[in-house]
């Protein structure tokens, strides 16, 4: 059904006026994300790979720390921040993991429905996956260990939307890295985290401030400055990789 | 090519005289100031190794030619040999001036990144077959890896950092005597660093044709054993 709507689109695409041509990109965008949130709602495997990171440091921290409340609430957002690393570049690293195993990849190639479109619509989804996983753990983690401390949800909803997006940005591009690599996949996921270095820092230190009443907006600032440097790149770049 | 490294060998001896007997010792760290010379001189071909990387994948991209796939990737060897010179030099003046081998201060743990971002891109360089995908695969990645570079240099002017800062717009914080040795010492690097790239490049060049042989003979075994395909 999905496969027949996406060959309507791709077919009506051709014919397509100039001013009919941001109405076609925009439905090209809602299909192709309505794909990728089919994929990802049937396998369920990055938001439950963030999730489970989560529930495996939160039973491991209550275990092991919960007499030392003071640490858990002055260590939290380190702790947090290096679970959505670790989970999310491994998720974010297999992107095209479904699309390879069931041989999408040479039809999405082929398919004239915009080779940007296709990347914006799995960064999207991708990213409210992972957004979501992200946004349950950390309210977990402040209802178990910081229940005292008064903070604003919509300064934080920004902070993890913005360490989520330079996440997921250089993550895809190097998902499509991933594709070319034999055997050295695992090593791309390790070498990602470096990468990923500056925008997990800059969330940390911004959760941090946010938590701890500091001055939020010069990290969040950071934040912003990393994630348009590596959105750009991914824009730029995913291209040059597509070429087979 | 033999005249390049006799000039570089030249320019080594010139600057050994002026770093250890020319240049007075520092009135505050001693004779430890002279591992300075060598480290400023790492640093300075550091950055410069990682730019013509960068420059030669922009130029790969653009114009597909293997070539510039070789420089950036010659330039990003040397330019490692280099960085662990910059690292292990730094370490050895922290361990007399801080009392510790290694803090993670910004810019040591900046430069330590870049040590690991380069090294991974050498190491997925190997992870791909086809000679034009791994040229363009790894041109990106050069991009992506040389962002690190001026973060590298901005941390000890956007961070707190015990690291000194040495040329500011005002100048450069030394003695006239102790610039000399500086400024020797990185020429005597730059060269070895030219002649190093130049000779790697060639190499490159050669391992190149010497796969296309094995591939061509390979190629005619197999139409020998099997026929020519009709």
């Amino acid at each position: 059904m999905l496969a027949k709507q996406l060959f309507s689109i791709a077919a009506n695409s051709g014919n397509a006026t100039r001013g009919d041509a941001q109405v076609q990109a925009i439905r090209r965008w809602v299909v192709l994300t309505a794909h990728e949130w089919t994929l990802q709602w049937r396998h369920k495997d990055s938001g439950l790979a963030v999730l489970a990171v989560a529930l495996l440091e939160i039973a491991a921290f209550d275990l092991s720390m919960n007499r030392i409340p003071r640490l858990l609430a002055q260590t939290g957002p380190g702790i947090l921040w290096m679970g959505f690393l670790f989970s999310g570049t491994l998720t974010v690293t297999r992107a095209y993991a479904h699309e390879t195993a069931e041989d999408v990849m040479t039809g999405l190639y082929l398919a004239a429905l915009g080779q940007t479109t296709q990347l914006v619509a799995k960064l999207t989804v991708n990213f409210m996956w992972l957004l979501g996983s992200v946004w349950l753990t950390t309210w977990l983690w402040v209802r178990l260990f910081m229940a005292p401390t008064r903070f604003s949800w919509a300064v934080m909803d920004l902070i993890l939307s913005l360490g989520v997006l330079g996440l997921v940005s250089v993550g895809l591009l190097m998902a499509r890295v991933g594709l070319l690599l034999e055997g050295a996949d695992p090593f791309l996921t390790v070498w990602l985290m470096v990468l990923d270095l500056p925008v997990t820092v800059a969330a940390m230190g911004a959760t941090w401030a946010l938590m701890h009443g500091g001055d939020v907006w010069p990290w969040v600032r950071g934040l912003a400055v990393f994630d348009l440097i590596f959105l750009t790149s991914t824009l730029i770049f995913s291209d040059y990789l597509r070429e087979v | 090519m033999r005249v390049a490294l006799g000039a570089t060998a030249a320019l080594f001896v010139v600057s050994g005289y002026f770093d250890f007997l020319k240049s007075p010792d520092d009135a505050w760290l001693g004779p430890s100031q002279r591992i300075f010379y060598v480290h400023m001189g790492a640093a300075f071909v550091v950055a410069l190794a990682f730019t013509v990387a960068c420059a030669a994948s922009t130029l790969y991209l653009a114009t597909r030619q293997l070539r510039f796939d070789r420089w950036a990737c010659a330039s990003a060897e040397v330019g490692m040999v280099f960085t662990s010179m910059l690292l292990t030099t730094g370490i050895l003046w922290g361990k007399v001036v801080w009392g510790v081998w290694w803090t993670w201060d910004p810019r040591l743990t900046a430069t330590l990144i870049l040590w690991v971002l380069f090294w991974g891109y050498l190491l997925l360089r190997d992870g791909i077959r086809f000679r034009e995908q791994r040229a363009r695969v790894s041109a990106v990645l050069a991009l992506v890896c040389y962002l690190d570079v001026p973060l590298d240099y901005m941390t000890i002017r956007w961070w707190k950092s015990i690291h000194p800062i040495v040329i500011t717009a005002q100048g450069i914080n030394m003695a006239p005597t102790m610039i000399g040795a500086m400024c020797l010492t990185s020429a005597a690097m730059v060269a070895l660093y030219l002649s190093w790239v130049t000779v790697r490049v060639r190499l490159m060049g050669t391992e190149d044709i010497l796969d296309d042989v094995k591939n061509g003979l390979r190629d005619g075994v197999r139409c020998q054993f099997w026929g020519d395909g009709s």
